[in-house]
């Protein structure tokens, strides 16, 4: 295929081979899954969650002293800050656990890369408040100069310090683990292992929370409150996170077909009779756990670039590291344990009207897949932007798809420095390849690079930021 | 570490860091972890006195309580020293007690919140025959309530330990260990006899 173009407007050549009579991609006969269930939640059922859980917390914290605390001197507020940092530090903590175990009732409604966003920032909130906590409990401990005995008190010698001091240690660990410059250069599972270490860390600090903590050592309700929120968290995480793993792996699909569209780039059938019951959307991801002896315990997103149908779920992989090397390496009959699917980015967003997509290299997968389930009326576009021709992938399905819905694909080839415009997503390049840019709903798929560049342009162009749509990559 | 034909990193390799830090995080526990051992207040036996040589005997598991008789001029004589770890105060009061035991006040031991002394009856062999927190910190009516509260379980305590070696009270930590250190100088203090 020699389709090399450096501006945006080109579209690509129609297809030059003939769809063939098998590809089920664009048949319409194809029998697909019931699609992913929608979450009935509004924003305003998630503020008011929010809001009795905040209430709950500052009505513990107030019961057991509060704010009065503060005015208790200098060593009033040293202890005053121990307690509401601590306080707080669990309360937040609670929470991006919780995210972790994935609840449906927000991941439909915000979506699994949301949750993590999420995630991230309580956790980091609650690590700084770890550090508060920390400093501020030394300073209320610390009599007459005696740092050494204070330490050697919250260390250990007063019950269940010890293992609140580990538990605090884990977590420092497993924040540096997760700061960018650090997390870069540790392997996924390396980082992931390490932040699993984080569960040991919460359940050392939980014994000193009841024990020494103002707000539940005398408080005999406010103890069971505690207690309750803890075991709800650990029922979500056990049934939702881990319950989860051992339901795909019980139920694997397995390899129907594996084929290379690239270089560097396969497709991979999966099939099974777990698709009789499960439901999944064009645009959403599967976490995929190869069950075989190298690739049991590694378990990594991919999205799906075909409507997931009862013949199968397709993922279009782009060799990139261990595990899509692993993945990209299977043969036919291996058992594949499938996590999902996951993602709100699905066809209903467009509810009607015209589509955008803009995708960089693999991210290109939701793209086709969403393709071949927007009705005529969406007319989709698709900005497709790729290092080099033979990275174009699916090439003839996309063109055909959005051809039946009177749209087109535009691709953009080259290297950055090759490329016609030092912007391409520049407001001008965009409006003059896509007339109509302000009145779609935009989709984007690839790179941060890509996706920011992307939204920006959008933005100037027109487009209303609540009608872009896009999943970062966090993994 | 694991042999690969692909060189691709193995599980063992992937989890040795978290496995590691599981290893240290338990070691590092049982390391630190000894919430029974006697907290040192910093308390010296400076500050013991005698408070009487009391002579008349009872049985030594009957508790000797200390007379509340006018303890005022006591808590406020403490109270002046405030700052400082071990205020000697020869408290003038006879303790009917038994025979065997001698009663004592020990230092006051200062905490943020404010002095903590306790006066204890100890026999010669260093059975504790009662003892009370004479002095505790006043200041702030959160702190009379918790020590209203802690006290008489730390005195219960004292009795049922013989000693300092008892648990400590989560909520009233700091007037605990202060507890512990003004009663182990007096322990100390008849121990060594360099008092009564």
């Amino acid at each position: 295929m020699a389709v090399v173009s450096s501006r945006l407007d080109t579209p690509l050549p129609p297809p030059v081979s003939p769809p063939r009579a098998a590809r089920p991609s664009t048949a319409t006969t194809r029998r697909l899954l019931q699609p992913a269930r929608r979450s009935r939640m509004l924003d305003s059922d998630l503020a008011w969650l929010v809001g009795a859980y905040v209430a709950l917390v500052i009505g513990i914290w107030s019961l057991h002293g509060g704010l009065t605390r503060f005015t208790e001197g200098t060593t009033g507020i040293a202890t005053a800050v121990t307690q509401v940092s601590g306080l707080a530090a669990s309360a937040v903590g609670l929470v991006g656990l919780l995210f972790t175990a994935r609840p449906a009732f927000l991941e439909r409604r915000y979506g699994l890369d949301q949750l993590f966003n999420w995630h991230r920032v309580l956790g980091e909130t609650m690590a700084v408040l770890v550090g508060v906590h920390v400093v501020a409990a030394v300073l209320e401990w610390e009599v007459d100069g005696r740092w050494g005995a204070a330490i050697a008190d919250l260390t250990g010698r007063e019950p269940y310090m010890a293992g609140a001091t580990v538990g605090a240690l884990l977590i420092g660990v497993v924040t540096v683990t997760s700061l960018r410059s650090v997390r870069t250069r540790l392997s996924y599972e390396t980082w992931y292992f390490l932040h699993l270490t984080a569960y040991l860390g919460f359940a050392l600090s939980f014994g000193h929370q009841l024990v020494t903590g103002a707000d539940f050592a005398d408080d005999e309700i406010a103890r069971w409150i505690w207690i309750a929120l803890h075991a709800t968290v650990t029922v979500a995480l056990v049934w939702g996170r881990w319950g989860r793993v051992v339901r795909s792996v019980v139920r694997p699909l397995r390899v129907r077909s594996i084929e290379q569209v690239a270089p560097g780039i396969v497709t991979i059938r999966l099939s099974g009779r777990r698709l009789r019951s499960m439901r999944g959307s064009a645009g959403q991801f599967c976490f995929l756990r190869a069950l075989t002896r190298d690739g049991w315990w590694r378990s990594n997103p991919f999205s799906l670039s075909e409507a997931p149908g009862r013949d199968g779920l397709r993922f279009t992989i782009k060799e990139r590291g261990d595990a899509s090397e692993l993945l990209t390496s299977l043969t036919v009959g291996t058992r594949v344990a499938v996590d999902g699917p996951y993602g709100v980015c699905t066809p209903d967003i467009a509810d009607g009207r015209k589509v955008l997509f803009v995708v960089g290299g693999v991210g290109i997968a939701p793209a086709r897949a969403m393709l071949e389930v927007l009705p005529p009326s969406a007319e989709p576009v698709v900005l497709y932007r790729v290092h080099s021709a033979d990275q174009l992938v699916h090439h003839d399905e996309l063109v055909e798809l959005a051809t039946h819905r009177n749209g087109r694909v535009l691709a953009l080839v080259g290297p950055s420095a090759s490329l016609a415009e030092r912007d391409p997503f520049s407001p001008a390049a965009l409006a003059r390849a896509v007339p109509d840019v302000a009145d779609r709903v935009a989709v984007l798929c690839g790179p941060d690079r890509l996706l920011t560049a992307a939204r920006s342009g959008l933005t100037k162009a027109g487009v209303d930021p609540s009608d872009l749509h896009y999943e970062h990559s966090w993994w | 570490m694991t042999p690969s034909p692909r060189r691709r990193p193995g599980l063992a390799r992937r989890a040795l860091p978290a496995l590691a830090l599981t290893g240290a995080s338990g070691f590092l526990l049982s390391t630190l972890d000894h919430p029974s051992a006697i907290v040192d207040a910093g308390a010296s036996t400076d500050g013991v006195t005698v408070v009487s040589d009391a002579a008349s005997t009872t049985a030594l598991s009957t508790p000797v309580t200390t007379p509340p008789t006018d303890p005022a001029p006591q808590s406020s004589a403490t109270r002046a020293t405030i700052p400082v770890t071990t205020a000697a105060t020869t408290v003038v009061t006879t303790v009917p007690a038994a025979p065997t035991c001698t009663a004592y006040t020990g230092p006051s031991v200062s905490t943020k919140w404010g002095p903590v002394q306790v006066q204890a009856a100890v026999a010669a062999d260093g059975t504790i025959c009662s003892a009370d927190a004479i002095v505790t910190p006043d200041s702030k009516s959160r702190s009379v309530a918790i020590n209203d509260r802690a006290v008489p379980v730390l005195n219960d305590r004292a009795m049922a330990s013989q000693g300092t070696d008892f648990d400590g009270i989560s909520g009233a930590t700091i007037t605990t260990n202060a507890y512990r250190g003004s009663l182990q100088a007096i322990l100390d203090a008849v121990a060594s006899g360099s008092v009564g």
